[in-house]
């Protein structure tokens, strides 16, 4: 085989091996031991209210976590809208939020509990204008 | 006796000058533009799978972009300048796999301009912009078609012909406030070697086959500078000009289908990619699908850019210059009527793309990036920027958004009209009455009142299929 050849050859199986390593999961640490439910009181553009319910595996509430949240549109270099909170009653953490814009919304959800365990997930939704 | 100044010939500025004419100098460029293509590949197959936490996604669908309106706006055609795609040309041209000539029947715009319909519909029907994983599979199929053209033919077909970034580069470039011509054409006419188009065995001749005494227009210009380096009289010179010296020029215009429909349907095709983004345009969807009885998006979002991006521009500009031509009494071919005025539409045309991609993505997202590559460092263990802040992203109060894009709209609408009433009183063998131009002013109207409709809906952005 040429040297040129060979050269684009390796390179082009170079480009496969990096398109394997697709999906770094940024700063993201799940954990199977907390469970979180995300619910929204509307998914039409404005103010709304972010219902964040955080149990663990037995179903009891978790009381005690920060509770932080991204939304992100799905179109690149849109801001994000942020929240957070760490007063929980009952599991359920409440904070209020806004659908900025119409479209698909990626919120992910991170919790972080009074012992230093971490837990995020995230929640899609289809918003109207 | 007065006799007016020379235009400011960039090439002898003191260090830019320098710059320009280093004969490293695009390489330097380039490869500086490689290197930011590489880490964007990188990132787009490694990084979040969420574009706007991903350098790809969000650096080539918000800041290139937006600094490629600024560059075409304040200087010229920057990016094809330090374009990467045709960096391994050398490369290629070493390969010399056929040698062949660029066919003949394909020597026009029609490739680019069907290659800019597929590239648009690819972009609302798979949301590249949602996706940076397709984003960089994009860069790759670039980096791959450039090499392969460059390959296979002995000209710069890829630039020329087919390139849909080339293509929406020329035609923006052409209110470009900089353009390549000589000093002295006389030295030119007298010149043996013509070493800027030919080349000579130091360096390369121009690349797409412009002859630099005859140049009038930044149509196929890659501002490579190549013929300036080869030029051994140094007689090539890099201009400040009018930005509307091109749509008000008297110089005749080619009178082809090709180029002149190539800039009307630039025009539209602004409309036609915001208009992908609001409300209406999935109501429309819906409607198709009801009436065709298909789920395929690819197909429904096909059809509407056909109609909007290509049929309209078309039929309506093919309407306004028969129109034009009767009432002006004139008995020429309706592509001279259509040569006439279809450059007085780039001003407009290219509002349409600034409003859209300089003043509603860029200023509005244009401090992303910072965050993003704060968030870049970190996942790779490099603290030294800190903790991204998300809250970053406008460059402007949002709320100046709209009126931004309205004055653009409004400015471009104001120098098409200039430039239509310009071109309509040096019009050949005698000037064309108002009444003549009103369908080209109506055209216009037309697509200004649409691109400032289409502006001030609220944008909606889904990047997940409709039928889902």
């Amino acid at each position: 085989m040429p040297p040129l050849s060979r050269k684009l050859f390796v390179m082009f199986i170079l480009l496969l091996a990096l398109t394997a390593c697709n999906g770094r999961n940024s700063q993201q640490t799940d954990n199977a031991d907390i469970r979180i439910i995300a619910a929204v009181a509307s998914t039409q553009v404005g103010q709304t209210e972010l219902l964040i319910t955080i149990t663990d595996n037995a179903g009891n509430p978790i009381n005690d976590a920060e509770v932080s949240v991204k939304g992100d549109m799905s179109h690149a270099g849109m801001t994000p809208v942020l929240a957070e909170t760490s007063s929980g009653s009952d599991g359920v953490y409440k904070m209020p939020f806004e659908w900025t814009m119409g479209g698909d919304w990626i919120v992910n959800v991170e919790v972080v509990l009074a012992d230093g365990r971490t837990a995020s997930q995230q929640f899609n939704y289809e918003i109207a204008n | 006796m007065h006799a007016p100044a020379p235009p400011t010939n960039l090439l002898n500025a003191p260090l830019i000058g320098r710059l320009l004419r280093w004969r490293w100098g695009r390489l330097f460029g380039q490869t500086l533009f490689l290197l930011a293509a590489l880490l964007l590949i990188y990132d787009g197959f490694t990084g979040p799978p969420l574009a706007p936490e991903n350098l790809a996604s969000v650096a080539i669908w918000v800041h290139y972009r937006g600094f490629l309106i600024f560059a075409l706006l304040f200087a010229g055609n920057l990016f094809c300048m330090n374009c990467p795609f045709t960096l391994p040309r050398t490369l290629a041209h070493k390969l010399s796999l056929a040698g062949w000539r660029w066919p003949r029947r394909l020597r026009n715009k029609w490739v680019a301009i069907s290659v800019l319909m597929i590239y648009l519909w690819l972009y609302e029907w798979l949301d590249l912009w949602a996706s940076p994983l397709l984003t960089v599979w994009i860069v790759i199929a670039y980096f791959i078609a450039a090499f392969i053209l460059e390959a296979l033919f002995t000209e710069s077909p890829f630039c020329k012909y087919v390139c849909p970034l080339g293509t929406f580069n020329f035609v923006s470039s052409t209110i470009s406030p900089l353009q390549i011509t000589v000093s002295d054409g006389e030295i030119c006419r007298t010149c043996v070697g013509k070493e800027c188009i030919n080349g000579s065995p130091q360096t390369l001749g121009c690349g797409t086959q412009l002859f630099a005494p005859q140049i009038q227009s930044n149509l196929d210009c890659v501002l490579c500078l190549d013929c300036a380096r080869a030029c051994p009289h140094d007689n090539v010179a890099l201009t400040v000009r009018s930005p509307l010296k091109e749509a008000t020029s008297s110089a005749p215009w080619p009178r082809r289908w090709d180029l002149n429909l190539l800039i009307i349907i630039f025009a539209f095709t602004g409309v036609g990619n915001a208009f992908g983004m609001v409300p209406p345009v999935y109501e429309l969807e819906l409607w198709l699908a009801n009436l065709l009885r298909t789920d395929s998006e690819g197909l429904i979002l096909f059809l509407i850019f056909a109609v909007l991006n290509l049929a309209l521009p078309i039929g309506l500009s093919l309407a306004a210059a028969w129109l034009s031509r009767a009432l002006a009494k004139r008995t020429e071919p309706l592509r001279y009527t259509l040569a006439r005025y279809a450059p007085a539409f780039a001003p407009m045309a290219f509002a349409g793309w600034a409003a859209h991609y300089g003043g509603f993505h860029f200023l509005g997202s244009a401090l992303s990036i910072i965050p993003v590559f704060q968030n870049f460092l970190l996942d790779h263990g490099i603290q030294a920027l800190g903790q991204p802040n998300w809250a970053l992203g406008p460059a402007l109060p949002l709320s100046w958004l709209d009126p931004i894009e309205l004055v653009i709209v409004l400015t471009g609408l104001a120098a098409s009209l200039y430039a239509l009433s310009h071109r309509a009183r040096r019009a050949a063998s005698r000037p064309d009455s108002p009444i003549a131009q009103l369908p080209w002013v109506l055209l216009l109207l037309g697509l200004a009142i649409a691109m400032m409709v289409v502006f001030y809906l609220p944008m909606e952005m889904r990047g997940s299929a409709f039928f889902s």
